[in-house]
């Protein structure tokens, strides 16, 4: 169980690394290179640089250009203010071919678009002609058609511009990530599993029984990689009944779930075209609305059969939580629209009562976004 | 739901009390083998007598249906108030008396 918990937390941490590369900046017409010169915190009016011990703030009229350890590049462009025009920080999104500036003024975000160094102008989230911004994306990357379906998919966001220019400047041929919900229908076999304590079922041979499952999905990418978060929510219902024979006496184990249960899930799709193979684990988590479980002992002495009922101790808990990991592929029908198979693996417990049963389940999920 | 028996399964599903004037309950039949019912009833006694089994009170209620896996009966006289009960719903065929779990109520 721990060795589970310590992968999964792994596959979290992963897409989060980020490595270090030196900082540099442009001021008058000197340029300064080294690590740690560049303040932790800047804004699109100011940035903080190292001078001696001490952090000296610096306007965009006077630092043409800096760059930070992350990566990210700075430049101070004029912006029209008015009737005038005022300097600004704008970081820069992707190089050569078609350049994305952005900044971010209170909660507004603002980009730029620089073609071939000739002409700049800002890109809003909807034009005076009031046309969305991905229609005017869309005709600026005609000649790449793939990133011309991306953007048709961009958000007006900063990872998820800066993803669109880098898959224009290469005309990448990979998938687009972005925001996807839609239906999850499949088959679910469960085989519940009792616990030390519960002497009586221990004497059952519990095995798989299935039953259909319906719900639906979300699918939000993570800092527009090809790791993603992936909520479930999907309606499952179980009949499960045992039966075990000892001498005179008759077990019966008689249990009627039904519930929502909740995948919270991380999800990582290799970036290929046609058939996207992926695998994803995380937290699982139960609610069973209908939760009637009963342990029967029929004693027979003489043709006359005296049955009793164990309860009414809880058998299965009314809230679940667990574990679980899975891998299927998505097939790609068009730039927009997925159908997904999967096979899942999950393992739940009670909450409230640690006697009770625990489930194993294995799932197997179709898919489709719409 | 339960796994074939050579003997009719009945256990009590469902019980209404309303002190003083009724019990209501129902018996599920939750595995019915070929034979055919040929008595089913209920068996009920007071708390004191629970270990007495001169003093269980038999109600039959006859033959049952083919076609039924079930049946319910409600009690309206013969009670005592105040008193607490055991109860059990009970079918018998060719072979088997088959005696469903206990229900417990106060008539209170």
């Amino acid at each position: 169980m721990m060795k589970c918990w310590y992968i999964i937390a792994l596959f979290f941490i992963l897409p989060f690394t980020t490595s270090g590369q030196n900082e540099y900046y442009f001021k008058d017409s000197s340029f300064s290179t080294g690590k740690n010169l560049i303040g932790g915190y800047h804004t699109s009016e100011l940035v903080q640089i190292k001078v001696g011990d001490h952090l000296v703030p610096y306007s965009p009229n006077q630092i043409k250009e800096f760059g930070c350890k992350n990566g990210r590049v700075y430049i101070s462009k004029s912006v029209p203010n008015g009737d005038s025009t005022h300097r600004v920080f704008m970081e820069r999104l992707g190089k050569p071919g078609l350049t994305m500036y952005y900044y971010k003024q209170g909660w507004r975000r603002h980009f730029f678009i620089e073609k071939d160094s000739i002409s700049t102008f800002e890109l809003p989230r909807r034009s005076q002609q009031n046309q969305r911004f991905n229609k005017q994306l869309v005709e600026l990357m005609s000649g790449c058609p793939m990133a011309a379906n991306a953007a048709k998919l961009v958000r007006y966001s900063r990872n998820s511009m800066a993803k669109l220019i880098s898959r224009y400047n290469g005309c990448v041929s990979k998938p687009f990530p972005y925001f996807r919900y839609g239906i999850t229908v499949g088959y679910e076999l469960v085989k519940q599993v009792p616990l030390q304590q519960m002497a009586d079922l221990n004497l059952l041979n519990f095995s798989y029984e299935g039953g259909f499952i319906v719900g639906v999905f979300l699918d939000e990418p993570i800092r527009t990689s090809d790791f993603s978060f992936h909520p479930e929510a999907y309606f499952s219902q179980q009949r499960i009944s045992r039966t075990g024979v000892f001498g005179n006496m008759d077990v019966d184990y008689i249990s009627t779930l039904s519930g929502i249960k909740m995948p919270l899930l991380l999800r990582y799709a290799y970036p290929s075209n046609k058939i996207r193979p992926f695998a994803n684990a995380g937290g699982i988590f139960s609610y069973n609305i209908q939760n009637i479980n009963h342990l029967y002992e029929s004693t027979i002495i003489n043709n006359r059969v005296n049955i009793a009922d164990l309860g009414p101790y809880p058998l299965v808990d009314k809230m679940q939580f667990g574990y679980s990991f899975g891998g299927g592929v998505e097939y790609r029908l068009s730039y927009r629209r997925s159908i997904f198979l999967e096979v899942r693996y999950s393992s739940v417990l009670g909450l409230a009562h640690p006697s009770s049963m625990s489930d194993s389940e294995i799932t197997f999920l179709f898919e489709i976004n719409i | 739901m339960v796994q074939p028996k050579d003997y009719p399964f009945v256990v009590i599903d469902k019980l209404d009390v309303m002190p003083n004037k009724y019990v209501a309950f129902h018996a599920n039949i939750a595995y019915k083998d070929s034979l055919e019912i040929i008595d089913h009833g209920f068996v009920i006694v007071d708390v004191w007598h629970h270990n007495d089994p001169s003093k269980f009170h038999y109600v039959s209620l006859g033959i049952l249906a083919k076609n039924l896996t079930g049946f319910n009966d409600t009690i309206y006289s013969g009670l005592e108030g105040g008193m607490k009960y055991y109860l059990r719903a009970y079918t018998k065929n060719a072979r088997y008396t088959v005696y469903s779990n206990e229900v417990f109520f106060a008539n209170k």
